[in-house]
Formats: structure tokens, C-alpha cells, sequence
């Protein structure tokens, strides 16, 4: 019998991003038809002032961390860093989305309403204790993302990217479900740490086990987009909406890396040693898979889903360190990944024009002499991409390697290293695209950078160049909220 | 109770109407049912009437009767992959047995039977729903209002636009 | 002063930070602006030498977290070495930009934004004494400097900048984990985090490590150097550059190469490096550099790429002179650097004065200028004759003293490098006489000789070589302790040995 059924003011202060998340996205759907179309237009706005509430909750509830709700959630500082980082992604998806929807003419509340819920699914999984709350959490992410990604219905490339997604996420899920499954039987619990005490103290069949996270990984891998399961990613990010590919790419990706860290390094600790090579191969081939075909690609969006398959290994690489420096780079490269690579996806929607016609990287030809800041900001995020110093893709790139020798993982680190040189050609491509060839029709037709889309490059921006200059300070969070030990 | 449940099985797919086939699917998940009722599990078994026999069944028949019959007939009852998913089944049948004899690859049936009464009673699934795992129970539903928009998103028409 | 070093670090910085704010329509402003910020860069850096004292090892050092948990901290230091590339770099970063006000004449505002952005990455580089702000600022220098050849480059610029940036990408990640290597090695050993180079020269690495993390750092500066076989990307970036950055490229980033295998390949990993196999592999690629940098030249068509190659070949010398071990090799591969920063970096402006009048830079059709530019002329011959080695200009000094630290190691580096220099005359002479000398053709019959400010921009560069050349005293004194620092670290022992008073225990005022 439990001892009260009705929650403690820590536990809903604990769980309340999620609840003011819900709220809002709930509120906009009922607000939608009660309100004239040209106020429907500040839906947008209500949303992004929804993410910046959830934003100072999630800060705010990092002050009494704890478990909540029967150890379903744990308010920890991982929990917070990635809730900080979902929600900090999802602000930035609404400043791009929202010029984007409008020159498209699909604005409604529904897309702000499905973003809210996605973003709540994640941070459910960034705070998630109970692998239960991990698949409920994944599973209502990945719903309303499988929508976002195929919300423009009359583009052929969005629906056949929204079908693909759908399939082959619910395949994953499907991997993952089965995989929890097989730990509640192994272990008789869901809870991590329950599972965790079970498998270190040998109580749980190591079989079962080893199945169980053998499925779970192929679940998580799916979701990051790990090689040998990054199949989906090409197609879905190409065919979704520019922002909407930004997003998945940022978002989900980190929630999923947040659950796939917390459950392999918590429940699964026991028998790391196990899983460590997979993660090692997996890491490798998504490097390698990612840029050798990034380098062939002629399509910006088609070349970034590549690339950040190739960031998925990199952050693999930090996985498998299996240590606290290691989940510390895993965090700190999250953050600035998702960075670099919204920004990037931003420019594309900005230059993609109405239904995304010009999209390839011919297309940026001579930006930098049409639009300096924009072309500026861009050569910052590829320059980021690649791992340059003053940029916070250098540190994050650093603290992967640092953590790899560290574990001494030395042939890992010496081939994610040729791996990331190999990688710069393709970003300089674009560089000398954008900075060296004569403005072509579409850049001389490109119209000024609207509003939403300044601020979805600004921030970036110079959040990268501080994650550049000063790392320390977000560095040291990740690492003291890395102990899962 | 298990050995008709095998029976309405194998008359499932042996049968050429494809309504004939529902129906016995129908009979198999009753008696599903009925075998979950005889291990305690009640809200499991209602489960299975409501959501299985009464949801899922009769979606299944809709679509089946949309169809075009006829020529749904007329064609092999078995795809030529029918030996392979046989042995699956066997496979799977075999898997059962050995865990029906305990051994070892997972906790046997007669052990769980052993460790108390039986825990999918409806008071005990209403006190576990409502206790620890009221949050899931509440996050479930707020999954299923984003698969419900969505689905409304992609099928509504586009809108006229702002 | 206590921020003397970041003062003279920043100044191009904030000279940036206001040039991004001026109207890019005005042209004018924004030259003068990018001139007065590079000149002022300058001018800081002045009280270095007035303040510099030779009888101490580091100095105007400053120190501030920066990253503590992982124990890279802001440390900033000079020494002799230091010094003199410093100053080299304040002197040649504002003759580039001088250099360039007519050459260029669009997108100016990037155009000095990237100079001045680089200038900062390449003081850092002399500057800073924690392996990790030196990796950072090492890399920092990349792209401004991708962006200068890709930009405003040649015909080939693309593939040359794209070349450019994946050869020394790819030697600096090996790099870096070499330096990570050495920092967990140390870490084992002291318990303590640490990227500061005077923590990590007291770890004690293991023969085996020793040997790989050599390598892994050798890749990071031989690519840098360039170093043969790693020399391929300069040709082609020198002769797609434009002029201000084949200039910056040659007279300063080459020496960032030279300058880490004297501050961290030869002090941290002294067992690897007097090891007699690496020292013997180092030597015979430096003499391979010299020969065929040399021969190259002869074989060139083209003005730039000629001068490109004749790096290749100097720049042996100078690595030949770090790996003879001794105080005179050392002492002349410094010094050599900076006669390499005068002379070449004169020759690459030279190109770029008769490409700006008659936009080709194939030798034959050049000839007869001398009658044409008389002025222009004399500061070629200057120049060659710098380059080449004749004295009493500067180049003598710095080949003469590298000869002898050669020697000393053996006969035949000495000898082979003795071929390099005559060779090396053999390419310039002829240069010479195919562009200077003869009748000049129609086409340049009417080439104006050299504009006041072309003579300000080589003044300086003449004045120090001439200086250099008569009067190498004050450098050497310079030089003196840092250099035996480094030989005593490599060779303990080395001035007891060799009967020399050692400039590291000899009281001050011996010295002066």
C-alpha cells in the first residue's frame, strides 16, 4: 500500500517543466479554434513562452533534486542538464519554425502543440529512473516527432521521410520494449537501481541480461542514429521540414543518448565490460559510415543527416570510455552539437526557400556576399562541425579524445581523429561555396533574414564561442553530474 | 481450455474465407481469456475480451470485409514462406517447454506459481495504477493525446491557411 | 608591466572588434583603420625588448585559470625564442597589411579582419606556455588563414586552401593526442592535472611512449615546417595565396612548426630525441628538404612557386640545425628563421608587386626590369642575396652558424647542406638574371618603379637585414640562454663535456 497517492510539493515542483509543458501545448490546442486567425498567429509565441517557463522550472527544480512520484523520475544534475538542453533546443526550433511556417502557410497550433509534447517526452527521458518512464517517455517523443516530420502533407519527401520514420522507429521501439521486458524478468524490477543492485550482485541471469541489452541497444541505436541502425536518418532529415530536421536531429537525439548513458551506465554497469565493444564497433562504424558518405553527398540537408551520424559516433566513442569523463564529454558535446547543428539546419531553411527548392550545396553559392552575417554564422557552426578551436565543437571534440585515451582506447581515438580530418573536406565545401563563387540566382534572390531566424542563428552562435573561450563552467556541471557511481 | 485455444488456432489459418478466419482468431482469444481468468488474472482476461476480441478483432473485420473479397479468395491460402514461419512457431513452442521445465533459461512457471497469491488481481493492478505508477498511468495518456493530434494532422485537409 | 604579453596579444584583437563595426562602403577608413590597428600591434610589442633581461628564462609571465578542472590554465611567457619570433610576427603582420592597401580591393573588411584575427593566433602560439592555449591558438591560425587563400587566392585557390587545411588538420589531431598521451602520463606520475610545459617536462615517459608521442608530435610541426614529405600543400597555398598571405605564411606560420619542435619536441621528450635513429631519420629528411626544395627551384616557371620551394629548402636548415643538438645549430636555426621571415617574406612581396602591374607570374615574361625599376631591382638583389647567404647580410650568419652545429654533429650534414647552399645560389642568381637583366620587352617597358609606400613596407626588412648581417651580437646574446637550456635539457651535461662556460651558470654580468 503506498503511502499517499497524492504527490508532495517536491515531487510536482520536481516534475514541473513537464507540467507546464503539457499545459501549454493542451492550452494552444484549445486556444486554436477560440481565437481570431490573426491572433492564432502569437500560438507561436505562446509556445516559446511555454519552453521558457518549462526552462526556469527545470532550473529552478535542479534546486531540490530527489527522486519523485515512486522513484518513477529523478531530479539529478544529468536530469537537469539535458532538460536544460531539450527545452533550449526546442526555444530555438520555435524561432526558425515560426518564419518557416509562414512563408510555407501552414502555421497552426497543432505543430506548436506536437513540438510541446515532444519536448515533454524528452524531458520525461532526461529525467526518467524507471524503464518504463524511459519507453513511455521515448514513445511520446517519438510520436509526435514521426508527425512534425511529415507535418507539410503535400510535400511527397515529407510523407515518404514521415512513413519511414514511423516504420523504422517502431521497429526500435519494439527492440526496446522487448528489451525491458526481458530485464523485468530478469531482474524483477524496472527500476534502475533495483536492476543495477540485481545484476551486480549476480542475482539476474546474465543471459537474460545480455539479451535484454543487447535489444535495448539496438532500441537506443536506432534512436541516435548509431551505425549499424542509422538507415532512417538520410531520408528522414532530407524529407522533413528544415526545422523540423534540425529538431529531430537535436532533441530527441540527445534524450535518447541521455536515457541510452543513464540505463547503460546505471542498470546495465554490471556488465559493461560486455556491452563496451559493441558500443566500440558501433562507434566506429558510425564515424566512418557517416563521413565517407557525407563526402559524396550534393544535398545540404541530405550531407548534414550524414554528418550527424558521424557526430553520433563521435559521441559513441565517449560512451564507450565508460567512465565519468567520458558521460561528462557525451554531455558537453550534446550541448554544443546541438548547437552547431541547429543553427546550421537554420541557415538551410532560411536559403531553402518556399518548399525547400533550393537545397543543394550549389545553392549557397556567393552568400557570403549577399549576406555576410548569415554566411558568417554558418562558416561558425561548420567551423564548429569540424572541430576548430574558439569554437565549442573543439572542446567538445577534445573531451571525447581526452576520455578515450583515458580508458585507453587509444585506436578508437587515433581513428575518430583521421575520421573528424576526413570530415572537415566536406564542411569546407560548403565554405568555399559560400565564400568563393560568383551569387547565383538563389542567393540574389534571397530575401533578408527574417526575425525568428536571426535569433535562431545569434544564440548559437554565441553560445558556441563561449562553449569555445570558456568551456569550464559547463564542463565542470557535466562532470559533477556525471556520477552514476 | 489451452488445447481448444490451439485448435481455433490452427483453423484460423487453415481457413479460405478470411471472415471465417476472424471469427475463429475470436474463439482463440476467448479462450485466451478464459485461461487468464483460471490464473488469477482478471483484469488481464478483461483485457483481452475488451481490447482484443472487441477492439482489434472488429477493426480487423472492417477491413477485411472493405477489401475485395473474391478475389482474396481465389488466391493460395499460403505464401510459399508458410514452412518458415512454421518453424518459427515451433521454435517458439519449444522455447515454452523448456521453460515450463524450469530449466534455467528463465524463471519457471511453477516457481512463479509458487511465490504467493496472484498478483494480476484487479485491486491489485488498480492500487499499482494508481500508486507507483500513476505518473506512467498519467504520461501514457498524454502519449496517447499526441498520437490522437497526429493522426487528426495528417488526416485533416490541408487548412486554408492564416 | 604586468599584461605586457596580453596587451601585445590583444591590441589586433580589439583592433577587430571595432574594424566589424565600421561601414564596409568605406573603403579608406577601413585601411586605415586595419593599418593603425597592425601598426599599434607593433608598437605594444616594443617594450619586450626594452624590458627583456637575457639572464632569465622566462619572462612577463602571466598566469589565470582558464579551464581548472582539467588544469589548463592562461599562462603566458617568452623567452630569447620567444622573443625574437614575437617580434618578428608584430613586424611582419603590419608590412602585410601595409603591404596590401592597393592589392586588394574587395571584401576589405574580412580581408583585415582575418589578418588581424590571425595575428593574434600566431602570437599566442610564441606565447603561450600551456600545451593546451598553445594547441588552441595553433589551430585559431587555420582558418583565417583558409579563408585569406580561399578567398581571395588564385586560380586554384579552392583546392589549395581545401589542401592547406586537411594536411595540418590532420598533423595537429595526431598531435593532440600525443600531447593528451604525455598529460595522462603525467597525471599518473603526479597526481596533478596539468598542460602547463614546465609540469609536463618532469614526466618520465616510458622509452616505448617517449618514442610514439615523438611521432605524433613530429606529424603536428613536421606538417607545419613543412618538412619533407609533408611540404606538398605549400607550393600549391603559396602560389594561390595572395601576396600579404603567402607573406604571413612563409615569414611567420612556417616557424610555428620550427618553434614546437624547439619548445616541446626537444625539452619534453629529450630521451626520444637524441635518440641516433631519430636524430639521423630527422637529419636526412631536413637534408632531402634542402636538396630538393633546391632542385625544385631550378625547375620552376613560375616566380612564386619558385620562392615557395626555396622555403622548403631554407626551412631544412633550419630543422637540420634544431636536430644537430648543439648550441650553435640551435642558436642558427633561430636565427635563421627570422632571416628566413626577412628574406622570403621580401622575395613573396617582390612577386607581388610586378604580379599587381602585370597580373603573371611566369618568369619568362619578365626580363630587362632592371632598366625599368631600378629601385625595385636593387631591393630584389637584396633580397636574393639575403636569401642566398651572402655576407654581410643575414643569411650568412644564420646558414654559417647551422653549418658549424652541423659539422659538429657530422661531416656529411655539413657537406650536404654546404651542396643546398650553393644550389640555393645557382636558382636565385639565375632568377635573377631572367627578370632583372637583358632587354626589357615591350610589355614592360612602362612598369612603374616602387611607390613610397612599397619602399616604407621594405625598408624595415632591409634595415634588418643589413643589421642582422653586421651586427648578429644582441640576437645571439638573446638566444644565448634559452638555446643552452634546451641543449642541456637534450644533453645533460653537454657544456661540462665540451669545456664550455654555460651560459645557465655563469653570473649575469659575464655576459654582458
Amino acid at each position: 500500500m503506498p503511502a499517499s497517492l497524492w504527490p508532495s510539493w517536491a515531487e510536482m515542483l520536481r516534475f514541473l517543466p513537464e507540467i507546464i509543458l503539457t499545459v501549454a501545448g493542451t492550452l494552444i490546442m484549445m486556444l486554436e479554434p477560440v481565437l481570431g486567425s490573426r491572433s492564432r498567429r502569437g500560438l507561436g509565441q505562446f509556445a516559446l513562452a511555454g519552453l521558457s517557463a518549462a526552462l526556469a522550472a527545470a532550473v529552478v527544480a535542479d534546486g531540490s533534486p530527489g527522486p519523485a512520484f515512486s522513484n518513477m523520475l529523478v531530479v539529478d544534475g544529468f536530469a537537469t542538464f539535458f532538460r536544460v538542453l531539450v527545452l533550449a533546443v526546442g526555444i530555438l526550433t520555435v524561432c526558425s519554425s515560426y518564419p518557416y511556417l509562414n512563408r510555407e502557410g501552414a502555421s497552426s497550433g497543432e505543430y506548436w502543440a506536437l513540438l510541446l509534447f515532444s519536448i515533454t517526452g524528452q524531458c520525461v527521458m532526461a529525467s526518467a529512473n524507471e524503464l518504463i518512464m524511459v519507453f513511455i517517455g521515448i514513445e511520446i517523443s517519438s510520436i509526435s516527432s514521426y508527425v512534425l516530420a511529415g507535418y507539410l502533407r503535400d510535400d511527397k519527401r515529407a510523407n515518404e521521410a514521415a512513413l519511414k520514420y514511423f516504420l523504422l522507429g517502431s521497429f526500435a521501439t519494439a527492440f526496446l520494449l522487448y528489451g525491458i521486458a526481458l530485464v523485468y524478468g530478469a531482474a524483477k524490477s524496472t527500476n534502475l537501481a533495483v536492476v543495477r543492485a540485481a545484476v551486480e550482485k549476480g542475482e539476474a541471469p546474465l543471459l537474460l541480461v545480455g539479451i535484454a541489452a543487447a535489444l535495448m541497444f539496438v532500441g537506443f541505436a536506432f534512436k541516435v542514429s548509431g551505425a549499424p541502425f542509422q538507415m532512417w536518418a538520410p531520408d528522414v532529415y532530407q524529407g522533413a521540414p528544415a526545422p523540423v530536421s534540425a529538431f529531430l536531429s537535436a532533441g530527441p537525439k540527445a534524450a535518447a543518448f541521455a536515457v541510452f548513458l543513464r540505463v547503460f551506465m546505471t542498470a546495465f554497469q554490471g556488465v559493461s565490460d560486455r556491452w563496451a565493444p559493441v558500443v566500440w564497433i558501433s562507434a566506429l562504424l558510425s564515424m566512418s559510415i557517416g563521413n565517407f558518405a557525407a563526402l559524396r553527398q550534393s544535398n545540404l540537408k541530405r550531407m548534414l543527416a550524414y554528418s550527424s551520424i558521424a557526430h553520433a559516433g563521435y559521441v559513441l566513442v565517449a560512451m564507450a570510455a565508460r567512465s565519468q569523463s567520458g558521460s561528462a564529454a557525451v554531455m558537453f558535446y550534446l550541448a554544443a552539437y546541438a548547437l552547431m547543428n541547429m543553427g546550421a539546419f537554420a541557415v538551410v531553411a532560411h536559403v531553402a526557400g518556399k518548399g525547400e527548392r533550393y537545397v543543394e550545396i550549389q545553392d549557397l553559392a556567393g552568400l557570403a556576399q549577399r549576406q555576410p552575417l548569415t554566411a558568417a554564422a554558418l562558416a561558425v557552426f561548420l567551423l564548429s562541425l569540424i572541430g576548430v578551436p574558439l569554437t565549442g565543437g573543439f572542446f567538445g571534440k577534445f573531451y571525447i579524445f581526452k576520455a578515450a585515451l583515458e580508458s585507453r582506447l587509444i585506436w578508437l581515438a587515433v581513428l575518430g581523429l583521421l575520421n573528424s580530418a576526413v570530415a572537415a573536406y566536406y564542411y569546407l565545401r560548403i565554405l568555399v561555396v559560400m565564400y568563393m563563387e560568383e551569387p547565383g540566382e538563389v542567393t540574389n534572390g534571397l530575401g533578408p533574414l527574417p526575425l525568428g531566424l536571426k535569433a535562431a542563428l545569434a544564440m548559437p552562435v554565441v553560445g558556441l564561442l563561449v562553449l569555445g573561450i570558456f568551456p569550464s563552467g559547463l564542463l565542470d556541471y557535466a562532470v559533477k553530474s556525471a556520477k552514476f557511481w | 481450455m489451452a488445447a481448444a485455444s490451439v485448435a481455433s488456432a490452427l483453423l484460423a489459418v487453415t481457413r479460405k474465407n478470411p471472415v471465417h478466419s476472424m471469427l475463429w482468431v475470436l474463439t482463440l482469444f476467448l479462450h485466451v481469456a478464459g485461461i487468464f481468468l483460471l490464473l488469477g488474472a482478471e483484469f488481464l482476461a478483461a483485457v483481452q475480451v475488451i481490447v482484443y476480441a472487441g477492439a482489434i478483432l472488429i477493426f480487423y473485420i472492417f477491413v477485411v470485409m472493405l477489401l475485395d473479397l473474391p478475389d482474396e479468395e481465389a488466391r493460395p491460402r499460403f505464401g510459399k514462406h508458410w514452412p518458415l514461419a512454421a518453424a518459427v512457431g515451433l521454435c517458439f513452442a519449444a522455447l515454452a517447454w523448456l521453460v515450463r521445465a524450469g530449466t534455467g533459461v528463465a524463471p519457471a512457471a511453477t516457481r512463479l506459481a509458487a511465490e504467493g497469491p496472484p498478483r494480476g488481481g484487479l485491486s491489485a493492478i488498480g492500487m499499482a495504477l494508481f500508486g507507483p505508477f500513476a505518473l506512467p498511468f498519467e504520461m501514457a495518456s498524454l502519449l496517447l493525446l499526441a498520437a490522437i493530434v497526429g493522426a487528426v494532422v495528417l488526416a485533416r485537409r490541408r487548412a486554408a491557411g492564416p | 608591466m604586468d599584461h605586457l604579453l596580453s596587451i601585445v596579444l590583444f591590441t589586433p584583437l580589439l583592433g577587430l572588434l571595432v574594424l566589424l563595426f565600421l561601414p564596409s562602403s568605406n573603403k579608406n577608413l577601413i585601411r586605415w583603420w586595419a593599418n593603425l590597428a597592425s601598426f599599434a600591434g607593433l608598437l605594444v610589442s616594443i617594450p619586450l625588448i626594452t624590458g627583456f633581461d637575457r639572464t632569465k628564462d622566462f619572462q612577463f609571465v602571466e598566469t589565470a585559470a582558464w579551464i581548472p578542472s582539467i588544469g589548463a590554465s592562461y599562462h603566458l611567457g617568452i623567452d630569447g625564442i620567444g622573443l625574437v619570433l614575437v617580434i618578428l610576427t608584430t613586424l611582419l603582420g603590419f608590412l602585410s597589411i601595409l603591404s596590401s592597401w592597393t592589392a586588394i580591393e574587395d571584401r576589405l573588411k574580412e580581408y583585415y579582419a582575418f589578418f588581424l584575427l590571425q595575428q593574434v593566433g600566431m602570437l599566442g602560439v610564441f606565447m603561450a606556455l600551456d600545451f593546451l592555449l598553445f594547441f588552441v591558438f595553433w589551430e585559431t591560425v587555420l582558418v583565417p588563414m583558409y579563408f585569406i587563400i580561399a578567398i581571395w587566392g588564385g586560380q586554384r585557390r579552392a583546392y589549395a586552401a581545401i589542401k592547406f587545411m586537411i594536411y595540418t588538420l590532420i598533423g595537429s589531431v595526431l598531435m593532440l593526442l600525443g600531447i593528451l598521451a604525455l598529460y595522462f602520463y603525467h597525471q599518473s606520475q603526479f597526481q596533478v592535472l596539468s598542460f602547463d610545459i614546465a609540469d609536463l617536462m618532469k614526466t618520465n615517459l616510458p622509452a616505448g611512449v617517449g618514442w610514439w608521442v615523438f611521432w605524433a608530435f613530429f606529424l603536428g610541426f613536421a606538417v607545419k615546417v613543412p618538412m619533407f614529405p609533408f611540404h606538398t600543400w605549400l607550393p600549391d597555398a603559396h602560389t594561390e595565396a595572395p601576396t600579404a598571405g603567402s607573406v604571413i605564411l612563409a615569414s611567420v606560420l612556417l616557424k610555428m612548426g620550427t618553434y614546437g619542435f624547439l619548445r616541446f619536441s626537444l625539452p619534453l621528450l629529450p630521451d626520444t630525441s637524441r635518440n641516433p635513429q631519430v636524430v639521423n631519420i630527422m637529419a636526412v629528411l631536413s637534408i632531402i628538404g634542402i636538396i630538393y626544395g633546391a632542385l625544385a627551384c631550378l625547375m620552376q616557371k613560375d616566380w612564386k612557386k619558385l620562392v615557395a620551394y626555396s622555403s622548403v629548402s631554407h626551412l631544412g636548415y633550419c630543422t637540420l640545425g634544431i636536430f644537430s643538438l648543439n648550441p650553435a645549430g640551435i642558436a642558427g636555426s633561430v636565427i635563421q628563421q627570422i632571416n628566413h621571415g626577412i628574406s622570403t617574406g621580401m622575395l613573396f612581396l617582390i612577386v607581388g608587386i610586378v604580379y599587381e602591374r602585370r597580373h603573371t607570374r611566369e618568369i619568362a615574361e619578365y626580363g630587362g626590369l632592371f632598366k625599368v625599376m631600378p629601385v625595385f631591382s636593387m631591393v630584389f638583389l637584396i633580397a636574393a642575396l639575403s636569401s642566398m647567404g651572402m655576407p654581410p647580410l643575414n643569411g650568412f650568419i644564420g646558414e654559417f652558424t647551422i653549418l658549424q652545429g652541423a659539422y659538429q654533429m657530422s661531416f656529411n650534414w655539413a657537406l650536404w647542406s654546404a651542396v643546398g647552399i650553393a644550389l640555393g645560389a645557382a636558382y636565385l642568381l639565375w632568377l635573377f638574371q631572367r627578370t632583372m637583366l637583358g632587354e626589357a620587352s615591350e610589355k614592360n617597358g612602362k612598369l612603374l618603379d616602387l611607390s613610397p609606400r612599397e619602399i616604407a613596407v621594405f625598408a624595415p626588412l632591409i634595415l634588418a637585414a643589413f643589421w642582422i648581417g653586421l651586427h648578429p651580437k644582441p640576437m645571439f646574446q638573446v638566444l644565448e640562454r634559452p638555446v643552452a637550456q634546451i641543449v642541456e635539457r637534450v644533453r645533460p651535461g653537454y657544456f661540462a663535456e665540451h669545456k664550455l662556460a654555460s651560459p645557465l651558470t655563469t653570473p649575469a654580468a659575464s655576459l654582458r
